[in-house]
């Protein structure tokens, strides 16, 4: 398990993170979403034990992660910026890793490096965007690590590669009882893998939620009225995003709210819909998403 | 053993060993070039034919012994920033921090890795060398001894740089601010001494590196080669030559003790660095990996003695030596260079960040800094340039010697253009509490003169103008401690002060032994280094056959015929020298009666010579005797009949410049001391002369010719030309002696 506990992180003249707190648990995959630059990498380098947090701590499996290096034998890193050795390839890289993870498994890396289709004497140097990617993720998982941090892991792979990874990953976490995070500005790769969806923005945590009670929380409600209603008709309800078109309201709102169909009912609508929000639609509501205007640019 | 204990050991190793592979090519290119530079010379001196080392042993080039000791130095320098290179790239960072090895361990392996490819840098070509020993050479153990010496003395100088550089490494983001600044804190003591050493040279009175004037040829008084031993690139070049060069088993056997002694401390400073080292890698902030001006703290440590340096630069030129520049002219260029010098290092690493205000604000100060060390030293070095050691504590002091050319003339050893006033005679070493006493009053003058220009000039007073003469004032003190002044430039009336010393019973001493042929006392009363006076006078005064000229001849007659009558003028000037005092000797009332010639064992000498005014003997002294050596003429005139000379022709000229006296700037002192041939008159003959036409005043105006020493006062030359001589005898007259008659015909000229 990953507990981050009220962690802050400042760099020069800027804070990064604020008391942000999140928990992983075992055979979990934690998908954490945001801007770029919302702050995910340096929540991500600051629970592999690189960055030290100016406050709060984070633990894995009760202890400081923090130049840990026993339990970092059990973690691994796959940074946005992935780093070989210079004029490695993926058998120099086993050789590499296998002196630091003592629990590497060679079979793995072979079974996988033949999945992939990776040529294991070819200089790493030479390969693609996206080969490289899948060596970094396949070096990850022959390491058969109780914790793996994975930043924007999907950014260059192709379709049928994601759904390959997305399945290693359900596997390892089902085999190893792994706890995973997995960053992405990309909320799509996150449907279907993560049991758990955390939303950064603006140096905070604003999301932070299971992905089978996100489906029950949040709605978008579609109100048809036999008249044109006013905004005021709407204080009683904690909605969200309220718009009006003519006798149709439209606004989103959490399931907690508390009596929230009595209220509606109250309101004497013609028609009410009540959809669950998709991933992508709350990650746009949390953002609070600015909307540019881009007429005019290019006159 | 627990498996954790050992899971650690193998991470270790691994670690380890993956931080050795990355040096592995700077090792192999490193071994290649010192290999080459250190085997090419030795084999070079086994092939001379001329030299024999068959039994000795060369490692190197000795006259280059610098280059290898900067070589060294660089090689731990580059092997520092080959190890610690992967934390100038961010995804090599987030690597090696995310992994099983705590930050302390990477730290360790990196450590160990890069100095053990220090040691195998610094151990092939060391290797390789000593097995061209063993070709040539036969002597095993002498090699193998200085072999080891040599490792362990370059292995350390590069291990001291590698440390240093790893400190810069641990503490900067940027591979450029850590070149920089590497090279920078390996020069720091360096450019901290020769920063120092310029703003002494032109304005610590007294101080005595003032080397750094006179960097070419008299380098060894500079303040960095005074403290090369806590200098970390610098402390190896004492022992280096004599390590790397025996010629002989047995000659000037090495003495190791003091170089392991050196060698320990150096590693100690190195270990106490790589401790610190340590500390801030492990709190190094990773974030700010290869973020530019992060590294502010050691930006402002390293760059300061650059724009310190900068600063000085132009202040080795001012006082003495090459000295051209005026000392405003020195401090603006200097200004200019230190600016040059901090906006090329600060404004592209990004020091004090951006904002410009900042910057100005860091190198105002060091403006600052420059001038309160300026402040402190032109207001007397914190009471440094009046310190003098209390009596009681004083063990003996040594002193420059400025009495003598013209008593014993030091012709001809060096420029050829003759003896100069106040010649650098040597050093006396004065132990008499009553002698200690009268030196330190001379020393308080010199104290007290402070800087003057060189260009110091006064019509009204003669005696106040400059000249520049290296002056030295050291102290033994009883607690075995030293006080050491050096004063180069003074006045002529100081100088002239300066010859009371002959008052001394250590200069009377050396007299007597002088005369008495007893070479044990001078040498043990003169410092052999600095005693000009010994090697010019002692060989000689002692060994050397004596002759007499009179003064308006050209030839010198043999008088000491006999040893008996050599030791009776000696006797007889040891007696003259004790009673008269330093006035009559160099400011006597008369003219010179006779000149003696004291010359050095010369085979296919004739009774008669004629004194060639170009000839240069190092082995002779000249004389002058005047009527207060009332002995030494009796004996003379028991050996020796005068000759007489009728005057043909004589001019007068006016002489003004007495500071070129001690140097070669005019033909002045050449005047005094050699006939010149009558064919070349007009050549030598100052523009503003006059010529005496009235014979009846020949005789007159000759008899108010005198001795050297007045000439420092300004006055008159007189060049005479005896009848049925082809030549011209030049002789002085002083100012207030010439005939007013005379005088206002050189006005009128």
């Amino acid at each position: 398990m990953i507990e981050v506990r009220n962690v802050t992180k400042k760099y020069t003249g800027f804070t990064a993170l604020e008391d942000v707190s999140l928990t992983v648990g075992e055979s979990s995959i934690y998908g954490l979403v945001g801007h770029n630059g919302a702050g995910k990498t340096t929540l991500l380098k600051t629970a592999a034990g690189i960055f030290k947090a100016d406050k709060g701590k984070i633990l894995a499996n009760g202890e400081n992660v923090y130049d840990n290096e026993e339990l970092r034998k059990s973690m691994f890193f796959v940074p946005d910026e992935i780093y070989f050795l210079p004029q490695a390839n993926i058998l120099n890289m086993e050789k590499f890793y296998k002196g630091f993870f003592p629990e590497w498994d060679s079979r793995i890396r072979k079974e996988l490096t033949g999945l992939f289709k990776l040529d294991e004497k070819r200089h790493i140097a030479r390969f693609s965007k996206g080969m490289q990617r899948q060596t970094a993720i396949l070096l990850a998982l022959s390491s058969k690590p109780k914790y793996l941090l994975l930043d924007e892991i999907f950014d260059g792979l192709d379709p049928v590669i994601r759904k390959v990874v997305k399945e290693l990953m359900l596997e390892i976490i089902s085999e190893t009882k792994a706890s995973v995070i997995i960053s992405t500005h990309n909320i799509k790769e996150l449907e279907n893998l993560c049991d758990h969806i955390g939303i950064l923005n603006n140096k905070n945590l604003v999301y932070d939620n299971s992905t089978d009670e996100m489906g029950n929380e949040k709605f978008k409600c579609r109100i048809v009225f036999n008249h044109e209603p006013e905004i005021e008709h709407f204080k009683s309800i904690n909605h969200r995003a309220l718009k009006i078109v003519g006798k149709v309201a439209s606004f989103t709102i959490d399931e907690s709210s508390k009596d929230i169909d009595k209220k509606l009912a109250l309101l004497n609508p013609v028609l009410i819909e009540k959809i669950p929000m998709s991933l992508e639609e709350v990650l746009l509501e949390e953002m609070e998403v600015t909307e540019y205007d881009f007429s005019g640019i290019f006159k | 053993m627990t498996s954790q204990e050992s899971s650690n050991r193998s991470v270790i190793r691994h670690g380890f060993k993956t931080a050795f592979r990355r040096n592995f090519l700077v090792t192999i290119l490193a071994s290649i070039l010192l290999a080459v530079a250190m085997g090419i010379p030795a084999i070079r001196y086994f092939m001379l034919p001329f030299e024999d080392i068959s039994k000795g042993c060369i490692f190197a080039e000795e006259n280059f012994s610098i280059l290898y000791i900067i070589g060294a130095a660089v090689i731990g320098l580059i092997q520092a920033l080959v190890s610690f290179n992967f934390i100038y790239n961010r995804s090599a960072v987030n690597t090696y921090f995310s992994i099983g090895i705590k930050r302390s361990q990477l730290f360790n392996t990196r450590i160990l890795a890069g100095a053990f490819h220090t040691f195998l840098s610094i151990l092939l070509p060391i290797a390789v060398v000593t097995e061209i020993n063993l070709i040539y050479s036969t002597s095993v153990n002498l090699i193998l001894g200085h072999a080891v010496l040599l490792l362990l003395g370059m292995f350390t100088t590069a291990f001291i740089a590698f440390s240093i550089t790893v400190i810069i490494c641990s503490s900067t983001y940027t591979r450029v601010e850590s070149i920089t600044y590497s090279l920078l804190a390996n020069l720091l003591p360096t450019l901290i001494l020769t920063g120092l050493n310029g703003f002494m040279s032109a304005f610590l009175w007294g101080n005595t590196y003032l080397g750094g004037m006179r960097w070419y040829h008299e380098y060894y008084n500079s303040l960095l080669i005074r403290f090369t031993e806590i200098n970390p690139l610098l402390f190896l070049k004492e022992y280096f030559s004599e390590l790397v060069v025996q010629r002989a088993p047995g000659t000037d056997i090495f003495n190791a003790v003091p170089m392991f002694l050196h060698v320990v401390l150096m590693l100690v400073a190195a270990g106490i660095l790589i401790y610190f080292s340590k500390k801030i890698f492990i709190k190094r902030n990773i974030e700010n990996t290869k973020i530019i001006g992060t590294s502010n703290a050691i930006a402002y440590i390293v760059i300061s003695p650059a724009i310190f340096v900068g600063f000085s630069a132009f202040l080795y030129f001012t006082r003495t030596g090459y000295g051209q520049i005026p000392i405003t002219t020195a401090l603006l260029l200097g200004a200019a260079l230190s600016a040059v010098v901090f906006s090329v290092l600060v404004f592209p690493l990004r020091v004090t960040g951006k904002k410009i205000l900042n910057k100005l604000l860091f190198y105002l100060f060091n403006l600052v800094m420059c001038f309160i060390i300026m402040g402190i030293m032109v207001s007397g070095g914190l009471g440094y340039v009046n310190h003098m050691p209390k009596n009681e504590n004083i063990e003996s002091l040594e002193i420059s010697y400025r009495g003598i050319p013209d008593m014993i003339l030091t012709d001809g050893m060096s420029s050829g253009t003759g003896a100069y006033l106040f010649e650098n005679n040597g050093v006396i070493k004065l132990t008499n509490p009553e002698d200690i006493n009268l030196a330190m009053i001379l020393h308080e003058k010199f104290a007290t003169q402070g800087w003057i220009s060189k260009s110091q000039k006064s019509n009204n007073d003669p005696e106040e103008t400059a000249i520049k003469n290296m002056v030295q004032v050291f102290y033994n003190l009883k607690n075995g401690t030293k006080v050491q002044r050096l004063y180069p430039i003074t006045t002529i009336g100081l100088m002239k002060e300066m010859l009371v010393l002959d008052e001394t019973e250590t200069v009377k001493e050396f007299y007597n032994a002088l005369f008495n042929g007893n070479m044990e006392v001078i040498e043990s009363m003169m410092q052999q280094e600095e005693g000009r006076m010994v090697r010019t006078t002692k060989f000689p005064i002692i060994s050397g056959k004596i002759y007499i000229k009179d003064p308006l001849s050209r030839t010198i007659h043999l008088i000491g015929k006999s040893t008996e009558i050599e030791n009776e003028i000696k006797q007889a000037l040891m007696i003259d020298f004790a009673e008269s005092s330093y006035n009559e000797k160099y400011f006597p009332n008369e003219t010179d009666k006779y000149q003696l010639y004291f010359i050095g064992n010369q085979e296919g000498m004739g009774k008669d010579i004629i004194v060639s005014p170009f000839t240069m003997h190092g082995m002779r002294v000249t004389l002058s005797v005047n009527s207060t050596f009332k002995n030494t003429i009796s004996v003379i005139e028991k050996y020796y009949e005068p000759e007489q000379y009728e005057i043909e022709m004589m001019y007068v000229s006016e002489f003004n410049n007495p500071g070129s006296l001690i140097s070669s700037e005019d033909h002045a002192s050449f005047y005094m001391t050699r006939p010149l041939g009558a064919e070349n008159m007009q050549f030598w003959l100052p523009k503003n002369h006059t010529e005496i036409t009235d014979t009846e005043e020949f005789d007159e105006v000759y008899e108010l010719t005198r001795g050297i020493y007045h000439i420092s006062d300004g006055g008159y030359l007189v060049h005479v030309k005896v009848k049925g001589g082809a030549y011209f005898i030049t002789r002085y007259i002083p100012r207030d002696l010439l005939p007013t008659e005379l005088k206002e015909k050189l006005a009128v000229n």
